[in-house]
């Protein structure tokens, strides 16, 4: 048999996919809830909500990091936007872990710890698993490239089919027009995010650049690439630091509407002790180039930095490409609805690659690879939902005062999820587990402003349509509308048969899925 | 927002003249195949105003920033139609002149 | 032709586990020997771009994923899951060699 391209394609879909399907949903999943990584941070403290009118500390913030990290060389200090009214602090000491935290803007003192947002932000980028977990995203990324070009390779039909949509028929007909429909219509957002989310972390899965033009120098290659000089160390105590408030105030006006990302106080215990403000260009998809630089003991105006190389330019390009910090509400919207979307092909792919195997899944039994598949199917795309509504409710839940609260969010959305996917896998036998799952997580959604009401009357629906506060009113009246979607998903998944029982119809085999699946020679 | 809006709106639009230009979806909604020429015109009609909106999109103001907006509410919108299409297929014909109307409306 | 997934029961014992180690192969080649050739580009395109270091560097390593991409299709396009391997060990081979050759070149600012 003569072997051409075309025909390895399902293959290479089909496989690509499984292989990383439920990886890639959770990188999906988390990444569409970090579209709003700020407003969720918001949400998730409450300290910050009605937060009384006035001026903002950067002086008394920076001091209370520095009591924190009292080693750290380089400290930085993020000042409140109109996404965040915290002030963020950022610092990293020698064999200590990675310091972020939020600051309540008048008074400079910590407010209640909280994995915030950005846990989303973090599971998404690395799965919450460090160096490894950051590789194995890579990896991910380079297989969802090649899966969704291969789909396009073997849907070729794709500009005739592209409007259609069946779930009347119902069965894998309907479960391939979705993952069809959602994979085609949002494939240009899926490639890019795909190609951008890999180029991201360039620095680190492609190290060969570095190896040859560097020597491996890391260091050189970040001063060329960023373009900003390092201060000459002194080796000698600064008789002060400069205030921040006044160098805030003065960047402001020399930055405009570019407004600032960060403030980077570069070596703290030293005579050279300099500021750096980024601009945050939250008017551009690259976002910020220019970069200030401020005496660190006089406060006084020094200078701009040359600014990136083109090519970082590109980069920085493609990266606000894919984390949105551009633009405003209207982009993280669509990037969130887009990221849904994908979030359904791959749930709605799976479910293909079940029903198509639905003889041989019925006959291998639940202790086989297929069941396997399925048991992991029901545990990461009903699993996962259900423990990132828990994660906000276990905010609420855990007290304040608590040691180490932020631990005990992540080992709660952990156990939440755990649970979800045993209780998937012993009712996959009888039961339900669908439906159970995405039951589960429309009562927690739905019920959310009900607990806020409970536990944070301050912050609670009715508080926040008072005041007027439009994020938590959006996030509310969100977790309400998405309860409702859950709801009717539940539903129907009470009402339909289990799919083993269910014989593949015979109008799956037709085009798309069932065609050319043969394996090469 | 308001581009954003006009834009998903117009694309909507579009893309419901698109797919009526498609026989088998012109016959799902009107139970006949419909002219030729007829299902021509409603093709080049779609195309028109996505290029229309991508260029007003690109003149509007930041180049870059409007053709990410174009390209994102392009994607939505096809989505919102083949998805409202199976369900509520009046309906989802109906909306589309409103809409267009919308998208105009909020761009004055 | 039966189909790649039910295989026909009578020769259950030796196909599936044929066909496994061809799926784990392919994967394989594309994952571990499409990101050696990926590497080698960038190698090599750190010492043959015309510009300076910094923009050659970071150039260089945003066409590897495209470059890993493609190395992948070859993989699945190639006739046997044997010969997809050792093309693309040569290919990175070839190019890491002659970046490692011309580094002086490379290194320049």
């Amino acid at each position: 048999m003569k072997h051409s391209f075309a025909p390895s394609m399902p293959w290479l879909h089909t496989w690509a996919g499984l292989v990383v399907g439920w990886v890639l949903f959770v990188i999906f999943l988390s990444g569409t809830l970090a579209c709003f990584d700020k407003e969720l941070d918001y949400w998730m403290r409450p300290a910050l909500h009605h937060l009384p009118a006035g001026p903002t500390s950067m002086d008394a913030a920076t001091r209370t990091l520095r009591a924190m990290a009292p080693h750290a060389e380089t400290l930085y200090l993020r000042p409140p936007s109109a996404r965040d009214p915290s002030i963020h602090g950022f610092a990293f000491e020698p064999d200590q872990p990675y310091i972020d935290v939020a600051f309540n803007p008048r008074d400079g003192q910590r407010i209640p710890d909280t994995v915030g947002g950005t846990f989303f932000f973090t599971l998404h980028y690395n799965l919450q698993a460090g160096t490894i977990g950051m590789y194995l995203v890579g990896l991910a990324g380079m297989l969802m490239l090649m899966a969704l070009i291969s789909g396009v390779i073997i849907h070729r039909r794709i500009f005739k089919d592209i409007f259609v949509f069946r779930p009347k028929i119902g069965g894998q007909r309907a479960w391939l027009d979705g993952h069809n429909l959602t994979g085609v219509l949002g494939l240009p957002f899926h490639l890019m995010m795909a190609y951008t989310g890999v180029a991201i972390m360039v620095a680190i899965y492609m190290f060969a650049g570095v190896q040859i033009g560097y020597r491996g120098d890391t260091l050189k290659f970040y001063e060329e690439m960023l373009g900003t000089p390092h201060p000459v160390e002194q080796h000698r105590p600064p008789s002060q630091l400069a205030a921040l408030g006044p160098v805030v105030a003065d960047a402001e006006r020399r930055l405009g509407n570019e407004g600032i990302e960060y403030v980077q106080v570069e070596h703290v215990h030293d005579a050279s002790v300099t500021l750096y403000v980024l601009a945050a260009g939250r008017d551009q998809i690259a976002g910020g180039h220019r970069t200030l630089i401020y005496n660190g003991i006089t406060g006084a105006f020094t200078g701009e930095t040359a600014g990136p190389a083109p090519s970082y330019r590109v980069y920085q390009f493609l990266s606000g490409l894919h984390r949105v910090q551009f633009g405003g509400t209207a982009f993280r919207w669509m990037y969130f609805l887009l990221g849904t979307a994908g979030c359904v092909m791959l749930a709605s792919g799976m479910q293909v690659w079940i029903n198509k195997r639905n003889k041989a899944v019925a006959a291998a039994g639940l202790r086989s690879g297929y069941g396997l598949v399925r048991a992991l199917n029901v545990g990461v795309v009903a699993g996962m939902p259900l423990a990132s509504i828990g994660l906000l409710w276990i905010n609420r839940l855990l007290p304040d005062a608590l040691a180490d609260r932020t631990s005990w969010e992540a080992r709660g959305f952990c156990l939440v999820w755990l649970l979800a996917a045993l209780w998937a896998w012993l009712r996959l036998r009888q039961g339900k587990p669908w439906r159970d799952l995405l039951a589960g997580t429309a009562t927690l959604l739905v019920l959310l402003p009900v607990l806020d009401l409970i536990t944070r009357p301050t912050s609670s629906l009715l508080a926040s349509l008072r005041d007027g506060d439009r994020v938590l009113t959006t996030i509310d009246l969100s977790a309400l509308v998405l309860g409702v979607a859950f709801a009717w998903l539940a539903q129907r998944c009470g009402r339909a048969q289990p799919p083993a029982s269910k014989t593949a119809r015979a109008t799956g085999q037709r085009h798309g899925g069932a065609r050319a699946e043969a394996l090469p020679p | 927002m308001n581009l954003m809006v006009s834009l998903l709106a117009a694309h909507y639009t579009s893309w419901c003249l698109m797919a009526l230009a498609q026989s088998k979806h012109y016959q799902y909604h009107f139970a006949h195949e419909g002219r030729v020429s007829r299902r021509r015109w409603l093709r080049a009609a779609g195309s028109l105003l996505a290029l229309l909106t991508l260029l007003y999109a690109l003149w509007r103001g930041d180049w870059a920033l409007g053709a990410v907006s174009w390209a994102m509410s392009w994607m939505v919108s096809a989505m919102a139609w083949v998805l409202l299409q199976p369900y509520r297929p009046a309906l989802a014909r109906r909306l589309a002149l409103p809409l267009l109307v919308l998208a105009a409306v909020l761009q004055l | 032709m039966p189909d790649a997934y039910h295989p026909p029961r009578a020769r259950k014992s030796s196909l599936p586990l044929r066909y496994r180690l061809a799926v784990a192969s392919r994967v394989l080649a594309a994952c571990v020997g499409g990101y050696y050739v990926a590497y080698g580009s960038t190698a090599l395109l750190t010492v043959l771009l015309p510009w300076e270091r910094i923009n050659r560097v970071m150039t260089a390593s945003l066409l590897s994923f495209v470059v890993w991409c493609v190395a992948a299709f070859w993989v699945f396009a190639a006739r046997h899951s044997g010969r997809a391997w050792w093309p693309l060990l040569l290919a990175g081979s070839v190019m890491m060699g002659a970046a490692l050759v011309m580094r002086e070149q490379g290194m320049r600012p």
